[in-house]
């Protein structure tokens, strides 16, 4: 086979267990090299608010921070630190549109929800014009093989996108989501992970999170995003 | 939108886009960006052809990965260009102070001709032969007459090597310079400096197309680039390749008559090109794992760090470096060296202080095989009977030997685990072109 990612050919190399075992096979489709490339989070070691990677237990400075304003903090799960490995393979995914990319993580993830599930995956929407220019919406690409995907939210075109924003721009950002109130009403009383690809500020989890709770008092949500 | 930037550009455009530059230039040639057939698509830019299944994204469309670096070619858009017009201003000036050697002017006249009537051509020259000086008188007849003129070569180190000569040498002329990480946006230039990768955004533009290095990798294994060159050139207009080894592929070429070939045995100093020794050393790789140094080695270095020469010595592997460093590092302790290999963020940098002689060893893999030049070097080569060592390979590293003036002659060491078909190949065609260099 030939890794997705570094174009080099390589050897999946299957276990005793995925010999005979009757069970289908998750291959990866990125070589080891590029796995190892890759820093998982583990969740002793992350931030109990937006999930980075971090020495000690406990909230990191930016959650505190947010804390101030919404005393209900996110409580994400990170999979992966944003390194240059994550970034790189963001840029060649979401940048240049390369969709095949999006299987990279699916065995990773399918394990991981084995572990954390919930009633109902709503991942967070891509506008209208992206849609049409990429194609796709990243984040259904990435968890659309694993988990099932309920789509109820809509999102209003920005006029800069939020990569080419800095820091303090983007918190300041208005809400850009709506709920589709048809879509909404079955949600009530259900356990719900909000999904993203990449938590950089944490400014839209916290605005789609809002937009849901506003739309369905009294869910109970939390988030997942691949990178952090 | 500027038309000059479409002349033989090809441009990747949705629908709408399309219509308004149809209506501002009516002689835009549209056609659709890819194939559609019952399972399989066909990329019009790079003819990829990839099943439907794998390339559908969510929307419908389909796209695809192969050339996606050079940007995403989707089934819903239209490759757009305009024809070719050469409108070039400006004057044109050969600023090259250089002579060229009886050898080497004669060749230099032949490519003049070559390009003049509009043939395909071989020039098999040594390395070290002076092969960009050759071209100039030529690319300067071809850009006097108002021809649209490009250099590709397959190596980006090659063509980042070149420009600073080509600029000196033709100092009134623009050159464009193209390669995957450019941050400056394309424009429309009669000189044009490129990867083999980049001919794929051309349609019909070029007159004068020149590649160098066609034997490197990955240019001699894709069908791909081969493609692009086929396109980049105008239905007439002349196509040199230069090598230092042809591969099989390209003799064979020349064999059935579609390709014309001429030799350039002799180096511009004039002396032969250096003949590998080859040392058998059965278990250099165990050794080298359990922290010794095969003997073999050991000697060669020995006497290099005596004679305080400076050395390339090449690994087939990345993995091979960081152990052979460490153990250089004991045994050689005032030896300065240091490692490099493709990926290393600092590679240009240690490739110049090799260059400045600031180090006196490199520790590399084929990376640095062809396109640098090292005033006084000699070169040994580890595991020489590994597969990425190609005859090709094996024959430009040899080559690095010898190159200047004032240091004609060097060692070349092989050291091998067996004897390979590669190392055997290379050794001969070495003394072939020897011996038709009259030695």
């Amino acid at each position: 086979m030939r890794c997705l990612l570094c174009q080099q050919s390589f050897i999946q190399s299957l276990t005793l267990a995925d010999i005979f075992y009757f069970r289908a096979l998750t291959t990866s489709p990125i070589c080891l090299n590029c796995q190892r490339k890759f820093l998982r989070i583990r969740p002793n070691l992350a931030c109990s608010g937006c999930g980075r990677l971090q020495t000690q237990q406990g909230l990191c400075q930016d959650c505190l921070t947010w804390q101030k304003n919404y005393p209900q903090l996110l409580h994400n799960r990170a999979l992966f630190s944003y390194n240059a490995a994550m970034q790189d393979f963001f840029k060649q995914y979401k940048t240049s549109g390369d969709y095949q990319l999006s299987t990279c993580f699916t065995s990773v993830l399918g394990q991981f929800f084995k572990k954390v599930s919930a009633d109902i995956y709503v991942p967070v929407p891509t506008d209208t014009r992206s849609y049409q220019k990429r194609g796709f919406n990243p984040v259904c690409g990435i968890f659309g093989a694993v988990v099932p995907l309920y789509d109820c939210l809509n999102k209003r075109e920005l006029p800069v996108k939020q990569a080419h924003k800095n820091r303090g721009e983007r918190l300041a950002m208005a809400q850009p989501f709506q709920a589709n109130m048809d879509k909404c009403r079955p949600l009530a009383r259900k356990q719900i992970i909000l999904l993203d690809d990449v938590y950089t500020t944490g400014r839209t989890l916290f605005h789609a999170r809002d937009c849901l709770l506003k739309a369905v008092p009294g869910l109970k949500i939390t988030t997942v995003t691949l990178a952090r | 939108m500027n038309c000059e930037a479409l002349f033989g550009r090809l441009e990747i455009v949705d629908q709408t886009t399309c219509k308004a530059w149809r209506d501002l230039f009516p002689e835009l040639i549209v056609q659709p960006a890819m194939l559609l057939t019952n399972t399989v698509v066909t990329c019009q830019r790079c003819q990829a052809r990839h099943s439907k299944k794998r390339v559908q994204l969510p929307s419908g469309t389909y796209y695809c990965p192969t050339c996606l670096l050079l940007g995403r070619v989707c089934s819903n858009e239209y490759l757009v260009n305009l024809p070719e017009k050469n409108c070039f201003k400006g004057p044109t000036e050969l600023t090259w102070q250089g002579t060229l050697t009886p050898a080497q002017a004669e060749a230099a006249e032949m490519i003049k001709q070559i390009f003049k009537q509009h043939r395909q051509h071989l020039l098999w020259a040594v390395t070290g032969a002076g092969k960009t000086e050759m071209l100039f008188p030529g690319l300067f007849a071809a850009l006097k007459q108002g021809k649209r003129v490009a250099i590709a070569s397959p190596r980006i180190d090659v063509c980042l090597e070149l420009l600073p000569r080509l600029q000196q040498a033709f100092a009134k002329t623009e050159i464009m310079l193209l390669y995957g990480d450019q941050p400056e946006p394309y424009h429309y230039t009669q000189f044009v400096l490129c990867t083999t990768h980049q001919l794929l955004r051309f349609y019909q533009a070029f007159d004068v197309l020149v590649i160098d290095e066609v034997d490197a990798f990955p240019f001699a294994q894709d069908q791909q680039l081969h493609f692009a060159v086929g396109q980049a050139r105008k239905k007439t207009s002349a196509c040199l390749y230069l090598t230092a080894t042809p591969g099989p592929a390209l003799l064979r070429q020349v064999s059935k008559g579609s390709l014309s070939l001429s030799y350039l045995p002799r180096r511009y100093h004039g002396h032969p090109l250096a003949l590998p020794h080859c040392h058998l050393a059965l278990r250099w790789y165990q050794q080298l794992m359990k922290g010794q140094l095969p003997s073999v080695l050991n000697h060669l270095l020995e006497d290099k760090v005596q004679r305080r020469q400076s050395f390339l010595l090449f690994v087939p592997k990345i993995a091979l470096l960081e152990p052979l460093a460490k153990l250089l590092g004991n045994n050689f302790s005032d030896l300065k060296f240091t490692t490099v290999y493709a990926a290393d963020p600092k590679r240009a940098e240690k490739v110049q202080a090799m260059r400045q002689e600031k180090l006196t060893a490199l520790l590399t893999t084929t990376i640095l095989e062809r396109g640098v030049t090292f005033k006084n070097i000699e070169v040994i080569v580890l595991g020489s009977d590994d597969g990425v060592f190609t005859m090709s390979a094996l024959v430009q590293m040899a080559g690095r030997v010898g190159r200047h003036r004032d240091y004609p002659t060097g060692r070349v060491d092989f050291i091998c685990a067996g004897y390979s078909c590669a190392m055997k190949q290379a050794s001969k065609q070495i003394k072939q072109i020897n011996k038709k260099a009259g030695f």
